[in-house]
């Protein structure tokens, strides 16, 4: 679908100064195939995406799309093949749903953008494959962000494109609206045989979600993979991790705060035993299993309504019937 | 496949669009006949009375019931008429233009300056040239010199110039309005300067027609103003889809395929000659540029400038007739300038447009 080969990005700065973001890419895109791109801020993911759409040129190298390359095709070509959804706002208040997706039509209309019927089914579908219908005739300025974003996927799947590339589109979304775009579009890539890159922040569900990563370093060197390969060849901890921020491949979460500084023996089992686990590592301790000798122990006795913590060191016990203030115990004892 | 919907499936494809587009049609309708009656009732008010009779047999080429009313009506009132609704719709058609590539609310058919220029074209003749003086001043208590308007033409088409060149060269739409604002400030400078330095009759004579008037404007000069307002209309009626595009950005639309450098030229050349021409025929007419735009997206609920576009022409025509009959003061001999009826009675009636309904203020939200 789209190849690049020693594909150069960056910006021309005056008359002869180069800033290059990124050389010597050589990266592909697949039909039926959902790519999230994902790195640090300002890496450049916007860059290579402008640059892979043909909204920047590259500073050196070659895109193929469709096995012809990208210069080559005219402003109309490129929109039937590629559609976007960026970053920027779209303001226009008094347009509604139907128009907004009617303008993904653009490049298949003439001169004065009569709608033919054809126009009118693919506007139809868009709408109706990202759940979109019941908006249609809604003013864009009452949407939610995420019906919004769902109505420029819509807009840009009427380009009736080969792929599809997103900018963040996750960005302003709550975590439910988050969840259900990337799915959005892991079907979109599945159902509709497209080819969909889109960058995210969302590290947890782009691990879950996509087919592969493409993981940008600050060097601007791309590795890519499956989500796995990635965690386990060790290249996702070494993207991300920060003096206060580390990657934990056993369960590919990011931890917060400084590693664990004390040990404390945890007696309990079920949920309680995940939950309050949690809650200790979250305070910096590490969590060991009964019987490990330590002279810290937390108790949880389920047996009993409430459920009771207790906490045993040096002889004394206190009990308590929260998670929090068992913690609060704990701190201002040691 | 790729065969036409008829206008039931057009019109069928969903119920709320439906009633949309009829009831958008009905208002158009319903402008078309306001404008024919604003139309007459303008030609029949004035400082001579004429009954409306009257002047309806001398429309329709009939005698009238004594021979100055035909030439009243004909060589004056009529003129007027026909001007201002062509620089209303032209000042209209215009802001909006402006407002669309410029995605800003506040731009307006001068927003790059056309108006400077025109202004300083006037200013260099009424203010500096002192031989024609003498006649200038004679004459300008009707406007009745084209020379004001070659002079304002070449000023507007001065500026005109400019921003199409340089406009090529810049990326950034914000870049180009700092340009024009920018020039407009210079102008505005050397436009004060020769006013310190000249005497009190020309600088009353430069101030009237920074006034603004639809008088001025006789059928010698009415036959280059209105093939040229024609022509940016013209243009005007080939940019819909392109401006529709706009609304989402210019990257967006460039996705879209359309060619931005070649859209900003057509649409700057259409606006600028619109807006050029009215300020060089009738002074720099303020507002409608402005308001025009808003009102009619208010009023059809759309940012599709396929209906915008012949929705603004009507209004701003229909507005700039009303703003005339109101600056004659129908009953009395006195005549307010024309751009202190736009802003007074303007200003209130958009105020109250936007917010009586909200969705017009957000058609930009910048």
């Amino acid at each position: 679908m789209l190849q690049t080969s020693a594909l150069a990005i960056g910006f021309k700065e005056g008359r002869d100064g180069v800033s290059t973001i990124s050389q010597g890419l050589n990266l592909r895109l697949n039909p039926n195939e959902l790519v999230c791109l994902v790195g640090p801020n300002g890496v450049g993911k916007s860059t290579l995406l402008r640059t892979l759409i043909g909204l920047q040129k590259p500073l050196s190298g070659e895109i193929r799309l469709l096995g012809q390359s990208l210069k080559q095709f005219t402003a109309t070509q490129l929109a039937k093949s590629v559609s976007v959804v960026l970053t920027n706002p779209v303001s226009a208040g008094a347009m509604r749903v139907g128009e907004l997706v009617a303008l993904g039509r653009y490049p298949f209309t003439g001169l004065f953008d009569v709608l033919t019927r054809n126009d009118l089914d693919v506007v139809d579908q868009s709408l109706e494959i990202v759940g979109a219908m019941p908006l249609k005739n809604r003013y864009i300025d009452e949407l939610s962000d995420g019906e919004k974003q769902r109505v420029m996927v819509a807009r840009a799947l009427a380009q009736e494109p080969h792929l599809l590339v997103l900018d963040e589109p996750t960005a302003f979304l709550d975590l439910p609206g988050r969840v259900s775009m990337l799915s959005l579009l892991k079907e979109l890539a599945h159902k509709q045989k497209k080819a969909v890159l889109t960058s995210t922040h969302d590290l947890d569900l782009a691990l879950h979600t996509a087919d592969r990563i493409w993981l940008m370093n600050r060097n601007g060197e791309i590795s890519e993979g499956s989500p796995e390969d990635l965690v386990l060849n060790g290249q996702f901890g070494k993207t991300f991790n920060q003096s206060n921020v580390t990657f934990n491949a056993n369960t590919g979460s990011f931890n917060l705060g400084r590693p664990p500084h004390r040990s404390i023996e945890l007696h309990a089992s079920g949920i309680n035993l995940i939950w309050t686990k949690r809650a200790l590592q979250r305070a910096g301790y590490e969590v060991q299993p009964a019987g490990s000798g330590n002279e810290f122990i937390v108790e949880v006795d389920d047996s009993t309504r409430p459920v009771i913590w207790r906490l045993r060191y040096h002889g004394k016990s206190s009990e308590h019937t929260s998670i929090y203030s068992m913690l609060l115990s704990l701190e201002s004892d040691i | 496949m790729e065969k036409k919907p008829t206008a039931a499936e057009l019109l069928g494809n969903n119920l709320p669009q439906q009633r949309d587009r009829l009831s958008a049609i009905r208002v158009f309708a319903l402008l078309l006949v306001g404008l024919a009656v604003l139309f007459v009732v303008s030609i029949s008010l004035g400082s001579v009375r004429i009954p409306l009779a009257d002047v309806i047999k001398i429309l329709f080429g009939q005698p009238a019931a004594r021979d100055t009313w035909t030439s009243i009506v004909l060589n004056f009132r009529l003129t007027k008429a026909l001007t201002a609704m062509l620089v209303g719709a032209a000042l209209s058609v215009s802001g909006l233009q402006m407002q669309t590539l410029f995605r800003n609310p506040l731009a307006d058919p001068f927003i790059l300056g056309i108006n400077s220029g025109a202004a300083l074209g006037v200013a260099l003749t009424i203010l500096t040239i002192g031989a024609t003086g003498a006649y200038l001043l004679a004459g300008l208590g009707t406007f009745g010199d084209l020379s004001l308007a070659i002079a304002a033409s070449m000023g507007a088409g001065l500026v005109l110039g400019m921003i199409l060149l340089v406009g090529r060269r810049i990326k950034n739409p914000t870049t180009l309005l700092i340009l024009g604002l920018m020039f407009g400030h210079a102008t505005g400078a050397v436009v004060s300067l020769l006013i310190y330095f000249s005497i009190p009759e020309r600088i009353q004579a430069y101030t009237i027609w920074s006034y603004g008037s639809f008088a001025g404007v006789t059928w010698s000069q009415m036959r280059v103003m209105l093939p040229v307002i024609l022509l940016g209309l013209l243009i005007a009626v080939f940019l819909p889809k392109s401006l529709n595009a706009l609304l989402l950005g210019e990257e967006y639309a460039r996705t879209l395929g359309l060619n931005i450098a070649r859209t900003r030229f057509w649409v700057l050349l259409s606006a600028s000659i619109l807006a050029g021409t009215a300020t060089a025929f009738c002074g720099p007419i303020g507002f409608l540029g402005v308001a025009i735009p808003h009102v009619s997206r208010n009023l059809f609920k759309t940012s599709d400038h396929k209906w915008l576009l012949p929705a603004v022409a009507l209004l701003g025509a229909g507005a700039a007739l009303v703003a005339d009959a109101i600056a004659q003061l129908p009953g009395s001999q006195y005549v307010l300038p024309i751009n202190v009826i736009t802003s007074l009675f303007g200003a209130p009636f958009v105020l109250w447009v936007v917010f009586k309904k909200k969705r017009g203020a957000t058609s930009f939200t910048v």
